[in-house]
């Protein structure tokens, strides 16, 4: 416990150092943080699913879209009634959780593999409804969110972190949860977590719902940052798969590791958007390729995988 | 509708399906054999469209008579891929094989595409078709579309040889034996990484042939290969991971599905009704139509 003493002042100074950028920078480097704290808040939303359960949500992405598209469908009245933007803001989380709760029951009972590749169907099915909808959703254009009263990105970049930080919370506390437990038995082998007596169907939805919501907060943030939501904005591969990137680049069931591959992965695209005009998918993928070479556990686990016992390396997975 | 409306459609949706089921085929195979989720496997569709265009440009040839060049062609670099990606990069850990082959093979998609989209940029092209034109043909009151026949009719041959390879000949028992149970192959004398060569040599020659035959009735863009992957997982997943038969089947059902859709609402929405098909099997039978184990 001595280790947190330091560890939560030392976070809180950090934090607020970081929140007091906005008032000497350029709107550049507030859109940066806005873009870093979506990502790392996506990781560790991803990781409190993916991580401890050992399972490749690969339709980790629609739950993101969902809420992207619940903010401005419910607050621009595009359903045929208008709502304040700010229970517009609250509903697209629930959107999001009712929506992972339901999907659930198909996709639950999968396992391994097949539960990676039945949700990657999620992608293609939420972006042909967003760009077919479109008297709701405003199709291949999308919706333009204006923001008259203020700049977009820079309260979106103050929720962004807010969520990021309550995010990495309750990663914390599931991890030291018997829920948490509960998972990481369902990752090492899932009928005997059945055998004693852990009902893994019911651990497992509860915690893809959070998951999920965190995930449709961010979206609904990462839509009003922006101030448009498009199918391929919010859908495109990069961002559906971004948060598998980086937890395995930082190394999975980790709050560190999500943090860590969050923020990395997320600069390196930054550099590479600035700095390459050609190539830029090739030279990501080459770096997704290196990661998978050289750290499949993680940077947190290269090398002092030995010297730190406490970070546990994943189990293997049965499929 | 008329009987020749109904006609049309369900031809085109067989044909599409078929085209559907034989890439679905090759990656349930690999999956099968080496447990790998091949993310790049829409890659080599898109590879043997482009192949095509390339091939038929220079030579001024019909795509028809190209076909045969294919197989071998995708043979070869099916099994390059194996020995290099699959053993160099994933093959390295074996911790989490499942994670580390989505991740490696996604990035090799994503070099893939971005070369290719680069190289067809730099020829002046935004999309890759073959399309052919040739006489349609009147059979008993049915006007028939040529090219679509013949492609239909080397799809059902294509089929059948791939169900013969497999059920019939050593390579397909031992292929069906390691799929089964990896360990007891090995034990009766089944070479494992062998096999795992040569089903990804198979499953990238069948998506090097569909390619071709898809840049026949439609046009492709080189970023549409790992949806091609999405579509072939989609019909896997509805068929059966890990069958043969489920994978012809659920390609068929999907690619009849679409053409319907199409018609019916625009193409436009068959993407989507696929993919709801899928989640609808999956609440009936999580395992997929013919899906025994999971």
């Amino acid at each position: 416990m001595n280790l947190w003493k330091t560890i939560i002042p030392v976070t809180a100074v950090a934090l607020a150092a970081v929140a007091s950028i906005p008032l000497y920078s350029s709107p550049y480097i507030i859109s940066l943080l806005f873009f870093l704290f979506t990502f790392v808040g996506l990781a560790i939303a991803y990781d409190i699913f993916g991580g401890f359960s050992g399972y490749y949500n690969l339709g980790f992405g629609a739950f993101f879209a969902i809420g992207a598209y619940t903010f401005p469908i419910l607050s621009l009245g595009r359903l045929g009634f208008q709502t304040h933007p700010i229970i517009a803001f609250i509903a697209a989380p629930l959107f999001s959780g009712v929506a992972a709760f339901l999907l659930s029951y198909p996709f639950l009972r999968l396992r391994g593999a097949y539960f990676a590749v039945a949700t990657f169907g999620l992608i293609p099915l939420m972006y042909n409804l967003a760009r077919n909808l479109s008297t709701i959703t405003g199709g291949a254009s999308g919706i333009q969110i204006v923001v008259t009263e203020f700049f977009g990105m820079l309260p979106g970049f103050y929720i962004a972190m807010a969520v990021t930080v309550a995010a990495a919370v309750t990663h914390h506390l599931i991890g030291r949860s018997r829920v948490g437990l509960a998972l990481r038995s369902i990752k090492e082998d899932e009928d005997v977590a059945s055998e004693y007596g852990i009902n893994g169907f019911a651990v497992k939805r509860l915690v893809y719902v959070i998951s999920g919501m965190y995930a449709g907060l961010l979206g609904a943030n990462f839509g009003f940052g922006l101030g448009v939501v498009s199918p391929d904005g919010v859908l495109n591969l990069e961002i559906a798969l971004a948060p598998l990137i980086m937890t395995i680049f930082g190394g999975p069931a980790s709050l560190t590791g999500a943090i860590l591959g969050g923020s990395l992965i997320t600069l390196i695209q930054e550099f590479l958007w600035l700095n390459i005009p050609f190539f830029h998918l090739a030279t990501y993928g080459l770096i997704i390729l290196l990661v998978a070479i050289f750290a499949p556990q993680g940077v947190v686990r290269i090398r002092f995988r030995r010297r730190l016992g406490r970070v546990p390396v994943a189990a293997p997975l049965n499929t | 509708m008329s009987v020749e409306t109904h006609l049309t459609i369900i031809l085109g949706g067989i044909l599409l399906g078929g085209i559907y089921g034989l890439i679905a085929l090759g990656l349930t195979m690999v999956f099968g054999v080496s447990r790998i989720l091949n993310v790049a496997h829409g890659d080599f569709v898109i590879l043997g469209s482009i192949f095509g265009l390339i091939v038929t440009t220079l030579s001024g040839l019909s795509p028809f008579l190209i076909l045969p060049l294919i197989p071998p062609l995708f043979f070869a670099a099916g099994i390059l891929f194996e020995k290099t990606m699959v053993r160099r990069v994933i093959m390295r850990n074996t911790e989490n094989t499942l994670a580390v082959s989505i991740l490696a093979t996604l990035a090799f998609a994503m070099i893939v595409e971005d070369i290719s989209f680069f190289g067809l940029g730099q020829a002046g092209l935004n999309y890759v078709s073959l399309q052919v034109f040739l006489q349609p043909i009147n059979i008993l009151g049915f006007i028939i579309p040529t090219t679509r026949f013949i492609s239909l009719i080397a799809m059902v041959m294509l089929a059948l040889a791939a169900r013969m390879i497999i059920q019939s000949t050593t390579f397909g028992r031992r292929l069906r034996a390691t799929i089964q149970d990896r360990e007891l192959a090995e034990v009766v004398g089944v070479n494992v990484s062998r096999m795992s060569a040569l089903s990804f040599g198979f499953g990238a020659a069948l998506a090097g042939i569909s390619g071709l035959f898809l840049a026949m009735i439609t046009s492709l863009t080189p970023f549409q290969g790992v949806q091609f992957t999405v579509i072939a997982l989609t019909v896997v997943i509805l068929g059966g991971l890990g069958s043969f038969t489920g994978s012809i089947v659920g390609g068929l059902i999907i690619g009849i599905a679409e053409a319907y859709t199409a018609f019916l609402w625009g193409t436009n929405w068959a993407r989507v009704v696929a993919i709801i098909v899928m989640i609808a099997v999956l609440v009936v039978k999580p395992s997929g139509i013919f899906g025994g184990r999971r």
